[in-house]
């Protein structure tokens, strides 16, 4: 299964901001509903496929894009689990 | 019906923008930034879009500066309120609309501020006293960039400029100018606007842009969608100032008429206006017993011409319009500083026409044949 990171926001605007971003660079997202073990801030999140988080960091960076945290999921027996970049 | 009110609404609206309201309506009608459903998210990016184009239009560098408030009046008492004190010195015009004089006014009777007006004299700003007034280091600068009564542009860029020699933030109420005259938000600190105007969008929409220098609180904390774990308004722009649900089918239009602004172009826009508010007052100014209250040379022109009759009162005349089917304004246009300023406060106002993008040279015949029969 491809490496997947949930990206969190602390407003719409900025997971906007990021959305057309990462559309320009084509990469592989989805915006999902934020994953409740995560966070309960901002009601959706950015959902990103085939990167770990040392990659997408430079990216956020280079494109000022404002999130607030980056998580990577790993996949266990019957479910999945976040782990927070530090 | 010959629509010549755009000082107080724009009408007609540019192309598409009923059919995005009415779209919204019908085929979205979800809330923004609350959820992730499909609907949901065309919300969410409706909003993100208009706000990309207020902030090409505006030169703004971040969109995330530029808040939607329901018009610009909304958005004056955001700017106000968030940032007087007890006790500030404020200097404005004399050409200032009831959207920043009642809030001016309130501001004086809570909060004991002082207020001090720019000395204009038939349209000069007498620059030598306003560098006096400056230099007295008022606290706040909110100036109108046009005056919705006779369209007199204030040469806003310029004050603004010399304001921040001094380190004076300045207020522009961008009401009469936003769509039709260049507005950057390079030369102040916060600008107010209605979607509705010279944007050519719905009513119910307008904003503010805020500078990252300036640090204002919310008047309507509430719901943002954002930080919903917390009972306190986020301090991120644009949430901090966009509490509760948006008009979001006013913004699906406002996004349409931005991007008509956009592929119009502002020069076609201030081009086609002046124009017409040259011929307007160039006639005008051929019959008798019609005086002209507004400046003659177009580049202190904003598109709005205001005069009155020594042989009708305004509101005959206004009458007369209607039943020819021209729309008008007369009286006050909520500016009684601005009336005191010209000398027609004590007459009951003026006969206020204004034109838009969408009006034709015909249409200026058609009034000036009507005035010239009511004059002959």
């Amino acid at each position: 299964m491809k490496r997947q990171i949930v990206i969190t926001f602390h407003s719409t605007h900025s997971a906007m901001a990021a959305e057309d971003i990462f559309k320009e660079l084509k990469l592989d997202f989805e915006l999902i509903p934020t994953p409740r073990e995560i966070s309960a801030e901002c009601g959706f999140a950015l959902l990103v496929r085939g990167m770990d988080t040392t990659e997408i960091k430079p990216i956020c960076n280079k494109n000022q894009i404002k999130y607030d945290n980056i998580y990577l999921i790993k996949f266990t027996d019957g479910g999945k689990e976040y782990e927070k970049s530090n | 019906m010959i629509y010549l009110d755009n000082a107080a609404t724009s009408f007609p609206k540019a192309p598409g923008v009923a059919d995005a309201v009415s779209r919204f309506i019908t085929d979205i009608g979800a809330n923004a930034g609350r959820s992730s459903y499909s609907t949901a998210r065309k919300s969410s990016r409706i909003i993100y879009q208009t706000r990309k184009l207020l902030a090409k239009l505006l030169n703004a560098d971040n969109s995330s500066n530029i808040c939607f408030t329901m018009n610009t009046t909304q958005a004056l008492n955001i700017a106000l309120k968030g940032i007087v004190k007890p006790g500030f010195k404020v200097l404005t015009s004399p050409y200032e609309h009831n959207s920043v004089m009642r809030p001016l006014r309130q501001l004086e009777s809570q909060m004991n501020i002082s207020l001090d007006f720019i000395k204009i004299i038939d349209y000069d700003i007498d620059w030598q006293h306003l560098l006096f007034q400056l230099e007295q280091k008022p606290d706040l600068l909110i100036l109108t960039a046009a005056s919705n009564v006779n369209g007199y542009l204030l040469p806003y860029n310029k004050i603004a400029r010399m304001a921040h020699k001094y380190d004076i933030p300045v207020i522009l109420d961008a009401a009469q100018v936003l769509g039709s005259n260049p507005v950057d938000t390079a030369d102040f600190d916060i600008i107010c606007f209605p979607g509705h105007k010279g944007l050519l969008g719905p009513m119910g929409t307008g904003g503010l842009y805020v500078s990252d220098s300036i640090s204002l609180q919310s008047l309507m904390p509430g719901g943002t969608g954002s930080r919903s774990s917390s009972e306190y308004q986020p301090d991120e722009m644009p949430d901090l100032l966009e509490g509760g649900t948006p008009n979001l089918p006013g913004l699906a239009g406002l996004q349409v008429s931005l991007q008509f602004i956009h592929d119009t172009g502002i020069d076609a826009i201030v081009a086609r206006k002046l124009q017409l508010t040259s011929q307007l007052l160039q006639e005008l100014a051929n019959i008798d017993d019609i005086i002209i209250h507004s400046p003659i040379d177009p580049n202190l022109q904003a598109g709005v011409v205001s005069f009155t009759s020594l042989r009708y009162s305004i509101s005959d005349l206004a009458w007369e319009f209607d039943k020819a089917d021209i729309a008008c304004r007369m009286g006050m246009h909520c500016a009684p500083a601005a009336h005191k300023q010209l000398g027609t406060y004590e007459q009951g106002g003026t006969l206020r026409l204004s034109p838009g993008y969408f009006n034709t040279t015909a249409e200026i015949d058609s009034v000036i044949k009507l005035l010239k029969d009511l004059h002959k």
